[in-house]
């Protein structure tokens, strides 16, 4: 008897504490947004990882192992160290090369992939691994063991033939399974010197040709695994090989999941955040929950503006968020005193369409009450608004990344006859635009913050 | 003194000619009005923004309370001042040098610069209370804040109006407009 005694007294206690808390938030009732789930693939020890490293063996990948007078070869500092960086995210290491199949290479053999050797065939044509360069294949293999990071060293020079129907299937198809996985791609270009022949260069008449003047050509580091992971190489390979400034590279991540985080999940609103917010009469900041709900007077002539930097909900390198939208909700009260208002005394607005949501190079900014101003509501009332921003449609940054190291097939032939010293990737953009569009086909409208207002409107 | 007497009764008697209806909508204001009474609907109908009422989530009814409040403040404070402007004037026209022949018609000029000063201050106390922020309740005044600051002006003139024609001194009625086409027993 005593114990259900107790029981009541504590169910009692903490209903009364809830209704307090309630009315001294001076909230109407209201359900919180839940923050979208952000896949992430699940963190595997990184002692329990393998790395698979592939290297691509068609002729034209030749150029980046001889060296250029007065070029900086980056691609055989790269590979060279590209053993330690692949021990320092796994621990077993595992080395291939593909063309037209994927070849493993023996420990002893590593050393030849900066060698010109190692892209050389006696044998005949239909025989040689050094033909074509079917990078579908790691794709394939990523697929198939997804817990695994996988790094592929190519040129990445694939005509538009490739680019189409089943050849281009065969890649989307692994590639859409990986991104499903919560995987996401990493690419990373870099301009090295080179010195020898470009095979495949699409000619208008429908033929192809080779180029051997250029003195300059990017070659890819295509990292598939984690987020983590390949930030670990790309910072890796920033702090060993692209110091100097002339050193030119570029970085692109392919991810379904382009946000950062949920800002609300670990509490990373501020007061700051609205500027000079604090300043305003009757000051208070405080969070129901995870939501954050900014409490003060304010009259008709204000306008309020919530910023977040693009680097705190945005992936670096990503393709980042074309379209933001926001939902949003208001209630008034003809009571203003916190202590009196009761449930029944929050009417809730009609209204749809209050603030605006417009992202910057630099931030995101939700210009509060912008389409409904304060000076169209009515003074002498409590209101309380909430709205949640949601990251709606991915954007293309990582195509712009690479636009000036990409060339279209049909602009090659003519490219090629200008004698240009630094060569192209053919179709790059393309190839990025494919990639990205089957990251955004697993993309959904995420979840990025939430916030509330809770104010007094005075003259 | 008699004459002066005479005057303010006679001018009070032509201001609560219509004063009575000012004095009937303050006390209902004061009281409250019917929600479902004319007025309530003529407010919610030709004055108030009902839109942002509605969209807010309110009917007129539940937030008419302010604004029938600041209706009844705006006609106490005009009835005021259109009583003492009104009393003023018919005391003063006792006071007017009036020592010739037509010499009255020239006090037509203060009568209309006096006349002109009561409509500025109708016409600011209204402003006062319909389009400043002294009142919450001014921002449910929407497209009819033009019938209430016509109506006003208009109304509270017409009592001055009658107040003075019937209360300005007998030998200075010349001063105001059509008050000496008044009967003599007045």
């Amino acid at each position: 008897m005593k114990n259900y005694l107790r029981i009541f007294l504590l169910l009692f206690l903490f209903s009364h504490i809830s209704i307090v808390e309630a009315k001294e938030n001076c909230a109407p009732e209201f359900e919180l947004a839940k923050p979208s789930s952000i896949i992430q693939s699940a963190d595997t020890d990184s002692s329990e990882k393998s790395v698979f490293i592939y290297f691509d063996q068609s002729l034209s990948m030749q150029g980046y192992t001889k060296d250029q007078p007065g070029q900086n070869n980056l691609y055989i500092n790269v590979i060279d160290d590209l053993q330690q960086i692949a021990e320092n995210v796994g621990t077993k290491t595992y080395y291939h090369s593909f063309g037209k199949s994927i070849v493993p290479i023996q420990e002893n053999k590593i050393s030849q992939v900066i060698k010109p050797s190692f892209y050389e065939c006696t044998s005949s044509a239909a025989d040689c691994n050094n033909q074509e360069s079917k990078i579908h294949l790691p794709f394939k293999m990523a697929e198939t063991n997804p817990d695994s990071t996988y790094i592929i060293v190519t040129d990445l020079f694939l005509s538009s033939k490739q680019l189409v129907g089943g050849t281009l299937s065969q890649l989307t198809k692994p590639l859409k399974s990986i991104l499903k996985k919560g995987k996401s791609v990493g690419i990373i270009g870099v301009m090295s010197s080179f010195n020898g022949t470009i095979f495949d260069i699409p000619t208008r008449a429908g033929g192809t040709v080779s180029y051997t003047e250029a003195q300059k050509r990017p070659f890819y580091i295509i990292v598939i695994g984690d987020q983590k992971e390949i930030n670990q190489v790309k910072k890796n390979l920033e702090e060993q090989h692209f110091n100097n400034p002339e050193d030119q590279y570029k970085y692109s991540l392919i991810t379904s999941t382009p946000i950062l985080q949920n800002l609300n999940e670990k509490e990373l609103i501020t007061e700051n955040n609205i500027k000079d917010i604090s300043k305003a009469e009757n000051f208070n900041f405080d969070f129901l929950k995870t939501l954050p709900i900014y409490k003060f007077d304010i009259n008709k002539k204000s306008k309020l503006k919530f910023r977040v930097k693009n680097s705190e909900i945005i992936v670096p390198g990503s393709t980042g968020v074309s379209q933001f939208t926001i939902k949003e909700s208001l209630w008034s009260s003809k009571e203003i005193r916190c202590k009196k208002i009761n449930d029944g005394d929050w009417r809730q607005a009609k209204l749809e369409n209050i603030s605006e949501v417009t992202q910057g190079d630099e931030e995101l900014s939700l210009e509060l009450f912008k389409n409904t101003p304060f000076s169209k509501l009515f003074r002498g009332m409590r209101y309380f608004y909430v709205v949640n921003i949601y990251a709606d449609k991915p954007g293309n940054l990582s195509e712009e990344i690479f636009k000036d190291w990409s060339i279209r097939d049909s602009d090659a032939e003519e490219f090629k006859d200008g004698n240009p010293v630094e060569f192209k990737t053919l179709n790059l953009t393309k190839i990025i635009k494919i990639l990205n569009s089957v990251a955004n086909e697993e993309f959904q409208p995420t979840l990025i913050a939430s916030l509330a207002l809770n104010f007094n409107l005075l003259k | 003194m008699v004459n002066i007497i005479r005057s303010l009764i006679l001018s009070l008697l032509g201001l609560g000619s219509i004063a009575w209806i000012s004095v009937l909508l303050i006390s209902i204001m004061l009281v409250g009005p019917d929600p479902d009474g004319f007025l309530t609907e003529f407010f919610a109908e030709y004055i108030i923004i009902a839109e942002k009422v509605d969209i807010l989530g309110y009917t007129f009814s539940e937030i008419s309370d302010e604004l029938f409040l600041l209706v009844a403040h705006m006609n106490i404070t005009l009835l005021l001042i259109t009583l003492i402007m009104t009393l003023s004037w018919s005391t003063w026209s006792h006071y007017l040098n009036v020592d010739a022949p037509g010499k009255a018609k020239i006090y037509f000029i203060h009568w209309l610069v006096f006349t002109g000063i009561l409509i500025a201050i109708l016409l600011a106390i209204i402003f006062f209370f319909t389009q400043t922020t002294q009142y919450n309740a001014a921002d449910l005044i929407g497209g009819g804040g033009y019938v209430i600051f016509s109506f006003s002006a208009l109304f509270y003139f017409l009592m001055y109006y009658i107040g003075v024609l019937l209360g300005t001194a007998r030998f200075a009625r010349s001063s105001v407009l059509l008050a000496n086409k008044l009967p003599g027993g007045f």
